[in-house]
């Protein structure tokens, strides 16, 4: 590069910086008339509401119970001929919110998948918002998310699919994020949505029972796991390579109160896998194991070193090390 | 190498006006008020941080609704123009994540419409060739270089300023915008490279 180039680039910032950006009267109206016409939401948790949902919580659950019960009952006592019945009834882990619906090894996702009744559970959860998506209650929102996944809310080249849910289900999805009787998987998509739109998420207080969600993301990277959720791009290109994905950044946003969470990953050796082109050439090299990338999470959160080493054994020396180093 | 660096965007005293109070306890008038205060400084932002592309109309939406919505929690702490445009180059950010890698996409018109102020139709045509090219070449950095080297060379925010807006350390900043300058320059120089990705 020379003095030229310089001056080249110079020039053509200061076009850019010159050059005027005149926004269109109609799209001046239309955007303010869209904004007035949204509902505000509500700016803090209603503790009548946020009651009210714990009760909800509470009766959904021991319907749950019940319920999954009666059809346990039920299916011991059946004639062995008998047709199964055509769905289970609500409650009984059919919906995709509650327990069991993502089965696999992930170490340190499931701890907090008991109850499983997602039916009506959270219908109180949706006060004070609105929007497009002011007709779902959690559980919906809940499903939404479970059947977009990741790759359809946050790798698409536009961003329909987060529209369909912020800022309409912006308060739904901040208490299924929170709430340790949802499902991980779908908490997870929550709080991703929440990060990416939402100045100033989560506040300090959530930041550790979501340092638990993160951790069971981690642990269901796209690889050798089975019912992944996410790419390995997601967390991005680790240690020297040195380009945190978007949800890399999340989780080092959550400080060092996610480091318990990852610490119980750093036993996991399957591979992750990334996609692309270029994260998948460069990625993909490496080989990262899921405790790689749990270590060099737990590394940049302690502020400690850690060197990546190309043979697996010498990478779980200096992740013992590293281990051995944490206060 | 250095950083071009130009008067930086004032902001309102820290004290809480009548209109951002009114606007803040859910008085439309007032915030249609605040809202024509600052849309065409948002959108200019907007249009330098992410290009002339046919979503910053989207983009712009989604900031005046983050702005509306996060209102009642706005404690008068920092400008609400620092509040508004934090919001807005969170937005772009977002969005430039989201586009990574994917082909550039400018919207023709919205370039010849930059290209305006050119005094005669040559200089108007050399000039959207530049514009196209340089949002090119800012489409080949990361996300986080590209802001924050739009912020401080083409906007002329101070590193401070810059970190201010997207919550990082002035020297973080600094060094992403350096990281794109230099980024830039190779890509500059390397002539035979085809600058528009096909």
């Amino acid at each position: 590069m020379t003095d030229d180039d310089d001056a080249t680039l110079d020039r053509m910032l200061a076009q850019v910086r010159a050059a005027p950006t005149p926004l269109a009267d109609a799209t001046r109206a239309d955007v303010l008339a869209q904004v007035l016409a949204a509902p505000r939401a509500t700016p803090a948790v209603d503790p009548i509401a946020a009651a009210s949902r714990r009760r909800a919580w509470a009766v959904g659950a021991g319907v749950a119970v019940a319920a999954a019960a009666a059809l346990a009952l039920w299916i011991v006592a059946r004639p062995p001929a008998a047709p199964a019945p055509a769905a289970p009834p609500v409650g009984a882990g059919s919906t995709g919110v509650g327990a069991g619906s993502h089965a696999g090894p992930a170490a340190g996702s499931g701890g907090a998948m008991a109850g499983g009744g997602s039916g009506g559970a959270m219908a109180g959860s949706g006060s004070g918002s609105g929007g497009g998506s002011a007709a779902l209650d959690g559980a919906a929102v809940a499903r939404q998310l479970l059947r977009l996944g990741y790759l359809e809310l946050f790798q698409r080249a536009d961003d329909r699919a987060i529209a369909s849910l912020y800022p309409g289900a912006a308060a739904q999805l901040a208490a299924l994020a929170d709430d340790p009787m949802v499902d991980p998987h779908a908490r997870f998509l929550a709080a991703e949505i929440l990060f990416v739109r939402q100045p100033g998420y989560p506040a300090p207080a959530l930041r550790p029972a979501l340092a638990e969600v993160y951790a069971s993301a981690l642990g269901r990277t796209y690889g050798q796991v089975r019912g992944g959720w996410l790419p390995a791009n997601a967390w991005g290109l680790a240690y020297d390579l040195d380009d945190v994905g978007a949800t890399g950044r999340h989780l080092l946003a959550l400080g060092p109160a996610a480091i318990p969470a990852l610490r119980a990953l750093l036993d996991r050796a399957e591979v992750v896998q990334y996609e692309g082109s270029e994260d998948a050439t460069v990625g993909n090299a490496r080989g990262y194991r899921v405790k790689d990338l749990a270590a060099y999470f737990i590394a940049r959160l302690a502020g400690l070193p850690l060197a990546f080493h190309p043979a697996p054994a010498d990478r779980d020396r200096a992740i013992a090390a590293l281990v051995a180093s944490l206060p | 190498m250095t950083l071009v660096a130009v008067a930086s965007d004032p902001d309102p005293p820290p004290t809480i006006d009548p209109t951002v109070a009114r606007a803040r306890a859910g008085d439309r008038d007032a915030f249609a008020q605040l809202y024509h205060q600052h849309v065409d400084r948002v959108y200019a932002r907007l249009t330098r941080l992410v290009g002339p592309v046919p979503e910053r109309d989207d983009l712009l939406q989604q900031t005046f609704l983050q702005v509306h919505r996060g209102l009642p929690g706005f404690r008068g702490d920092a400008g609400v123009a620092t509040f508004i445009h934090r919001i807005a180059v969170n937005v772009a950010l977002d969005h430039l994540r989201a586009r990574r890698r994917r082909p550039l996409d400018l919207d023709d018109a919205a370039v010849t419409a930059m290209a305006a102020a050119a005094p005669d139709p040559a200089s108007r045509a050399a000039s959207r060739q530049d514009l196209a090219r340089v949002f090119a070449l800012l489409g080949e950095l990361t996300p986080e270089q590209r802001v924050a080297f739009v912020l401080i060379a083409i906007e002329g925010l101070t590193a401070r300023e810059a970190g201010e807006l997207l919550g990082a350390s002035p020297d973080a900043v600094k060094q992403r915008a350096l990281a794109a300058r230099r980024a830039l320059l190779t890509a500059l120089a390397a002539a035979d490279r085809p600058w528009r990705k096909p």
